[in-house]
């Protein structure tokens, strides 16, 4: 199951480095949008609120087309020519299915540790964000009221 | 003569065909046989049951004296009528794949098909021609040392020159104790390979027996035999 697990991740290398380098592209555009932000004093708390919320949207959207890239890759196995690769191996139905399992928690934690990344980026280049964005955190948090 | 194949009274319906119907055959240890007959006589279907990638509707079928199934798959060498490579793999990749599943996938002897093929580790199966990819998915499966090979319709996207090499290549590979299994539209080129030969029409079997012995009864080559056998689907085609 590993060595399936590990093959599919070969064959991904070039999708999961592209999405990568894209969110990471918008991380720093968005970084650079809200430094943009604070520079013009006209710009309340609720729009800086934006920077992180976009690009917590951008990170949903990188995980929906990984999982739909998941569904594509799966049933290109059960009806497609790849099928008679995958299921002419040696192996049980069980160990194929888990391996297509554990390729969407290895997208689900990439996913995390991508958006955690991106939220410490953000921080580090864009110090007043937390700050801005604190009070609005904690009342949504404290009281639902957003 | 042990028998590597014995398949007795298999069925196979699917929702509203009967791909094959009572189905019975034996291939002997050592043998190579030709699986004959016109499209959709249910050649692919017997291939891919003895694969185990599809399970018969009923009689039996053993491999190896087990029924198809993970324990056959391993024993197995398989090459599907379509291209079932992923397109990213380089020929190296699909032989280090073939090369982590099969315990029984010999690299020094993948190697040597390759050079045969004129195929090199570095090139990506997505960038190679249909014959090139032919070449490569025939390297793979003859570089395992299986107790069963089963090809179907092999040497399609192959150059005159190129089907001759590939032949050559395969039976000086072939080993007394294995068996193959082989179906093919290029009879002529193919059938003095053929111990045995099994002629298949809308799922059964029509005409089956040891290839020389059907030349000699029928006074015609495997081809004359075939084109005996499936005139009237000819005729019925004009």
């Amino acid at each position: 199951m590993w060595k399936l697990v590990r093959y599919e991740l070969r064959g991904r290398r070039l999708l999961y480095t592209i999405g990568l380098i894209i969110m990471g592209a918008l991380t720093l555009y968005q970084a650079t949008r809200f430094i943009g932000m604070r520079e013009n004093p006209a710009q309340s708390a609720p729009v800086s609120m934006g920077v992180p919320l976009t690009m917590a949207f951008f990170w949903v959207l990188f995980y929906v087309a990984m999982t739909v890239i998941n569904i594509v890759t799966y049933t290109q196995d059960l009806y497609g020519d790849t099928g008679y690769l995958v299921f002419g191996l040696p192996l049980r139905g069980t160990a194929i299915l888990g391996s297509r399992i554990l390729l969407l928690v290895v997208d689900t934690l990439m996913t995390l540790l991508g958006g955690m990344t991106s939220v410490i980026v953000l921080a580090c280049l864009a110090p007043g964000l937390a700050q801005q964005i604190r009070p609005w955190v904690g009342r949504f948090l404290l009281t639902g009221d957003y | 003569m042990s028998m590597l194949v014995q398949i007795g009274s298999l069925t196979k319906r699917y929702v509203t065909t009967t791909a094959l119907s009572d189905v019975t055959l034996e291939l002997p240890e050592g043998h190579i046989m030709g699986l004959l007959g016109p499209n959709g006589s249910g050649k692919t279907t017997l291939m891919k049951i003895l694969a185990g990638l599809v399970s018969p509707t009923s009689g039996s079928v053993l491999v190896d004296g087990v029924a198809p199934g993970v324990e056959t798959k391993a024993v197995v060498s398989f090459l599907p009528d379509v291209n079932h490579l992923d397109r990213w793999m380089s020929v190296g990749e699909a032989g280090d794949f073939y090369a982590d599943f099969y315990t029984d996938f010999d690299r020094k002897r993948f190697e040597e098909l390759l050079d045969i093929m004129r195929l090199t580790v570095g090139q990506k199966i997505g960038s190679l021609s249909k014959g090139m990819v032919e070449k490569a998915r025939l390297s793979l499966v003859f570089s395992r040392r299986a107790r069963l090979y089963v090809l179907d319709e092999p040497f399609g996207g192959l150059d005159p020159l190129a089907r001759s090499q590939v032949l050559d290549a395969l039976v000086a590979n072939f080993r007394t104790d294995c068996s193959m299994m082989v179906s093919t539209q290029m009879i002529a080129e193919v059938e003095r390979f053929f111990d045995d030969v099994v002629f298949l029409d809308s799922g059964r079997v029509i005409l089956s027996g040891e290839a020389e012995e059907l030349r000699t009864r029928r006074g015609a080559s495997i081809e004359g035999i075939y084109r005996e056998a499936y005139g009237h689907v000819e005729t019925r085609k004009v």
